[in-house]
């Protein structure tokens, strides 16, 4: 299996010497090709701080981030964009599809920035949309679009570069039921099918369970980690509500 | 205690993001404190009694322009107070959810608002005060007058009428700003970052129609202003109504429909659109064009004013300096008048001038001229069969005036001391000499018209006249005299005399002496009338310098208006557009390529509302020229030359303060 990020000792600290915030406790941890993780935590956990540093928008204090191989720490200016937009694709939990553009032209960005020619965006446009069902609302701008839309459109936009990883922040938090179902089964699909690898940090042990992988943090600190293995579904969600129950009142809104 | 603390973290946060607010409050107050303090700028200037009175009248104009002026600018600063108000909408909210009552916060932006007027009245001033000592000069050669000693002017009445009318602005701003703060609710201010952009979607076929129309409209207009303008003044003076409306209309269906046009064209265009981050600029620009139709058209139409008095007043002041040289080519000219009475009693009176003494030693180049007139050749008649026509276009003609006539030996004397073309007539040939709506006497001649003067038949020596005057004066004003072979004069029938020459010194004092020696003549209760070069000089030189200074004062406001109103837009879209670029970073857009994507849309937005100001311009002067013809100004090309300056030094400045804040909201802080 290749390993597509790895963190080494990474710990983060916020405030001055007398105030210390220890935002993030020297984690360290190993993400493999074609895995679906997801981190999960209460408020303040630091898992969306983790998430920030491996998006390279945060900086570490110690330690290192490799992906590919490559330590993302040292990165600095336009190498950090361009690995951006190389490597990482995003999916937020307020969408931050341009308001401006429609589903297209949001898509499309991805791809030009890269200078890839019109009609090979359009070929791979036209094919992701297809396999996301998006294909109807692609010349919607976002206003005229439901949060589900939004997130789909998003999520093409993400893979539609063929990233090495894919990060989600809350991918579900500002969506219905019904939405968040259709998108945690795209995002399946992503992983399935177009075997992308996929990082997701969430609070909510439904969204979680479609991951393969779960792994808890509490206090800047990696608390657990559970494998779905050959469970199903329901079976991993019971056991993921195990944890949560055991890491305590906080994380009680995860129920 | 509490809140002016606040206030004052406050504005020292908010440096950067208050800079267009300042810069316009700075450089309003400094050119109103300039403008005024004109009195103590002439002060130090030596200036004879006629020009004292030009600066009298001038600072009269100035102190009623500088209430429109104080209005123009009290409006921009309400506008641009609000565009700071929404800016803080979050904070405000924020200081409600903490139990702070509306009537705090009104009060913490007064406290505010007070000290930044405070400051930039204070540098202002002083900007103003350093300034008015360079602009003296520049004023100096404009009243065309030495200065006694260079010597620091501060002009106390001014600065005080600064401070009451800044005051008086600033009252009114804060009670705008305690209105806006009353009126807004919680939730809007602490939720108004989040409001999600609605794109107004236009029809494009219905943009490229209108497109196509406003081109025809704003075509027609210009068409109308040049080429057809003979068509149009055929019509009474409110005609001009409809190329300003027809004008007006067509900029803003510009406006509305260019940006859905354009874009239209380009999304077609899919090599170049969907290329790097053109997308998103394209549409960034054509959604604000849209949602500010009317604000554009009015700041393009405002650049159009600017330009337009700009480019006059400098023309103006140029021309003038020209063209005194041109139409009062001597020194003195005495001219009497005679009528039926005086005739014989009187006509040796120029004749015994130039036996004067004093005259004979102090002159040169002495010349006297006899224009004469037939009873039966009024203005009418002379214009033959033309006349019926004339009097339709022309109506405000005096045609029952008796036409002045003069003898080839006269007009070959002053065509040598004016230098105008020598004339050499066939005993049965006459000329017209003109240079004001000279086409008219163009025509007659054309027409080959005989006439007839003094009993005898003549018929025209040339198909057209010749460009001349008797009559020096700032600008062309002859209508037309009539040169006839010396034999057929009717010497009884003398109109009056003309004595012309130079003086012959240089030195001042000499020339003061004789100005007032030929003036005492015009006094002596005869009918003699006195022009001199120095009088003409003086009266267009106060007119040339009011009329500038008029131009520059509300161009110069003008322009600093429109360009705050475009930089304070740019900025708050900026602000809301923050996240925007946020997501460009994150799809891993190149730091460079972000950067120079908000410099192209922050100056196709700045060069929007000009170009199509400086087409509009260039027919407008066209029209100007035709106005200011009378006055004999022909080209603006100079006038033009230091308008783009000005403008580029006023307009580029907000343009890069607007670009570089623009840069730093952006900006990521990690």
């Amino acid at each position: 299996m290749e390993t597509i990020l790895k963190l080494s000792n990474v710990e983060k600290y916020y405030g001055s010497k007398s105030s210390l915030t220890k935002a993030v406790n020297d984690v360290s941890l190993e993400v493999q090709k074609g895995e679906f993780v997801a981190i999960m935590g209460a408020s303040g956990s630091g898992k969306t701080t983790l998430l920030n540093m491996i998006s390279t928008i945060d900086k570490v204090t110690s330690g290192h981030i490799f992906v590919e191989g490559e330590d993302i720490t040292k990165l600095k200016g336009n190498r950090l964009n361009k690995f951006r937009r190389d490597k990482l694709g995003f999916i937020f939990q307020d969408f931050n599809l341009l308001d401006t553009l429609t589903g297209y032209e949001n898509i499309s960005l991805s791809l030009s920035i890269q200078n890839i020619n019109y009609k090979e965006q359009k070929r791979k446009i036209e094919d992701i949309s297809e396999k996301l069902g998006i294909t109807k609302i692609l010349n919607k701008y976002p206003y005229q679009m439901s949060g589900g839309e939004k997130q789909r459109i998003a999520s093409a936009r993400a893979i539609i570069t063929n990233p090495s990883l894919i990060l989600a922040d809350e991918p579900t938090g500002a969506l219905d039921s019904k939405s968040s179902g259709q998108l945690l089964k795209n995002m399946e699909y992503l992983n399935k099918e177009l075997s992308s690898t996929i990082l997701m940090v969430t609070h909510d042990a439904f969204t979680a369970s479609y991951a393969s992988r779960v792994i808890f943090i509490k206090d800047g600190k990696i608390f657990n980690e559970i494998n779905k293995g050959n469970l199903s579904r329901k079976e991993f969600f019971d056991s993921i509500i195990d944890v949560v129950t055991l890491l305590g009142g906080e994380m009680n809104d995860a129920l | 205690m509490m809140l002016y603390k606040l206030s004052i973290s406050n504005i020292k946060k908010s440096v950067k993001d208050y800079a267009i607010y300042f810069v316009t409050l700075i450089l309003g107050v400094c050119i109103f404190y300039i403008f005024n303090s004109m009195d103590s700028q002439t002060a130090i200037l030596e200036v004879t009694n006629s020009q004292g009175e030009m600066i009298e009248l001038l600072m009269e104009i100035l102190s009623y322009v500088s209430i429109f002026v104080s209005l123009v600018l009290g409006f921009l600063i309400i506008y641009a107070s609000r565009f700071l108000i929404k800016k803080r909408n979050k904070e405000f909210g924020v200081y409600m959810t903490l139990g702070m009552s509306k009537r705090k916060i009104s009060f913490l932006l007064l406290i505010e608002t007070f000290l930044i007027g405070l400051i930039s009245l204070g540098i202002g001033l002083l900007l103003g005060i350093l300034l008015s000592q360079i602009t003296s000069i520049f004023v100096a050669n404009m009243f065309d007058a030495n200065m006694t000693n260079f010597s620091f002017n501060f002009s106390k009445s001014a600065m005080i009428k600064t401070i009451i009318y800044y005051g008086i602005i600033y009252f009114i701003v804060m009670v705008f700003n305690t209105i806006i703060i009353s009126k807004n609710k919680l939730i809007n201010l602490l939720q108004a970052s989040k409001k999600q952009e609605k794109i107004k979607l236009k029809n494009p076929i219905i943009c490229i129609i209108l497109f196509i129309l406003s081109i025809i409209m704003l075509g027609f207009t210009y068409y109308m202003v040049t080429d057809g303008l003979s068509k149009l003044m055929e019509y009474d003076v409110s005609i001009l109504l409809l190329p300003i409306s027809l004008g007006t209309l067509g900029t803003v269906m510009f406006f509305y429909s260019i940006a859905g046009m354009i874009l239209k064209i380009l999304s077609k265009c899919h090599n170049l659109y969907y290329k790097n981050l053109n997308a998103f600029i394209f549409k960034q620009i054509s959604s604000k064009i849209n949602t500010m139709v009317i604000s554009i058209s009015v700041i393009c139409i405002m650049l159009f004013f600017t330009l337009c008095l700009l480019s006059s007043a400098f023309t103006i002041k140029n021309y003038f300096n020209n063209s005194i040289n041109k139409y009062a080519p001597v020194d003195f000219e005495l001219i009497q008048y005679y009528d039926q009475k005086d005739k014989l009693t009187n006509e040796d009176m120029l004749n015994l001038i130039k036996k004067d003494n004093i005259i004979k030693k102090n002159t040169k180049n002495v010349t006297i001229i006899n224009e004469y007139y037939d009873e039966n050749m009024l203005y009418k008649e002379s214009l033959g069969n033309y006349y019926a026509e004339v009097k339709d276009k022309y109506p405000f003609l005096n045609y029952d005036a008796n036409v002045e006539i003069m003898s080839q030996t006269d007009y070959n004397k002053i065509s040598k001391l004016f230098d105008l073309e020598k004339v050499k007539l066939k005993e049965n040939e006459y000329i017209i000499v003109s240079n004001y709506e000279k086409e008219l006497y163009d025509e007659v001649m054309n027409r080959n018209n005989n006439i007839s003067i003094f009993g005898k038949e003549l018929k025209p020596a040339k198909d057209k006249c010749i460009e001349g005057f008797v009559r020096i004066g700032g600008n062309p004003s002859n209508i037309g005299f009539f040169v006839v072979p010396d034999n057929i004069i009717n010497t009884s029938a003398l109109n009056n005399t003309l004595l012309i020459g130079n003086y012959a010194t240089d030195k001042e004092e000499k020339i003061n002496y004789m100005e007032n020696k030929i003036n005492e003549y015009s006094k002596t209760g005869t009918s003699i009338v006195a022009d001199t070069k120095l009088e003409v000089k003086e009266a267009s030189v106060g007119l040339s310098a009011i009329v500038t200074f008029i131009g520059l004062y509300l161009g110069i406001i003008f322009l600093i208006s429109s360009s705050a109103i475009l930089a304070l837009k740019e900025l708050s879209d900026c602000l809301d557009d923050k996240n925007k670029y946020r997501v460009l970073r994150q799809i891993g857009a190149d730091e460079k390529d972000i950067n120079k994507a908000l410099f192209k849309q922050t100056l196709i937005f700045f060069i929007m509302p000009l170009s199509l100001a400086i087409v509009h311009t260039i027919f407008g002067l066209k029209f100007c020229t035709f106005i200011l013809s009378s006055m004999g100004i022909e080209s603006f090309l100079d006038g033009s030359l230091i308008t783009f300056i000005f403008l580029i030094g006023i307009y580029g400045l907000y343009f890069l303060i607007t670009y570089y804040c623009n840069k730093n909201i952006i900006k990521e802080r990690n």
